[in-house]
């Protein structure tokens, strides 16, 4: 890692409660870091699975 | 805003991964990329351990979110956010980083500081080939337990061997 752009660009974090690969507390370790948190009771894939939830997410930021 | 998607690791086609999503958005008049990550392979080399590494793949997506003036939210999927947390840096376009059940490492850090003692039981590594991957009969319970049946099976014919570079 050279640069971390999540340091200097506005960020979300979105913490996927039902993620059985990566667990939840690394998940939310690593959310402080960001700018802001929302969480979503879906596995590993929201984008697969809960689609319209992530859509409305990335048209909120 | 246009949007681009960052694939995680061990899988290609992050236009796949992200089609359902990209479909909703599109609707909305947001369009969508999804750049290939050299180190799974998706730009023609066959990774090992020499790579292509982490190194190519930010400079892959770096090649994408520079293309334009459009203002771009970055979305990054587990080992996407590494890739991102580089590539993205000090690009103007780029309005927000959306980081989905992702590694943020801190500068200095690699994805081989997060590791455990032991590798997770779901990967399958082949020090010798310089190459790892998800244990096929390993994917859909720990990954994709809540996506539906026809989703799972396509995901099963989208893993790869990616290179163990990425850990350097």
């Amino acid at each position: 890692m050279q640069a971390a752009a999540w340091q200097q660009l506005a960020s979300t974090y979105l913490v996927c409660a039902e993620d059985r690969g990566t667990p939840v507390d690394l998940q939310r370790e690593f959310a402080g870091r960001a700018g802001s948190v929302v969480e979503l009771d879906a596995g590993h894939h929201p984008f697969l699975s809960q689609p319209a939830a992530v859509r409305d997410l990335v048209l909120s930021l | 805003m246009r949007v681009v998607f960052v694939h995680g690791a061990c899988v290609r086609d992050g236009s796949w991964w992200w089609h359902r999503t990209a479909e909703l958005l599109a609707e909305r008049d947001v369009a969508s990329e999804a750049p290939a990550l050299p180190s799974c392979g998706e730009t023609g080399k066959t990774p090992d351990a020499q790579g292509p590494g982490l190194v190519e793949d930010v400079a892959a997506v770096r090649e994408v979110l520079t293309a334009g003036e459009e203002l771009t939210v970055v979305v990054a999927h587990s080992y996407g956010g590494i890739v991102t947390a580089e590539a993205a840096a000090g690009i103007g376009a780029v309005r927000h980083l959306l980081l989905v059940s992702s590694y943020l490492p801190e500068v200095g850090q690699s994805l081989s500081s997060f590791g455990g003692e032991e590798p997770a039981p779901f990967l399958d590594i082949d020090p010798e080939g310089g190459t790892f991957t998800v244990r096929p009969d390993a994917l859909i319970e720990p990954f994709l337990q809540d996506c539906d049946p026809g989703i799972q099976r396509q995901a099963s014919n989208k893993t790869v061997r990616q290179s163990l570079a990425i850990l350097e």
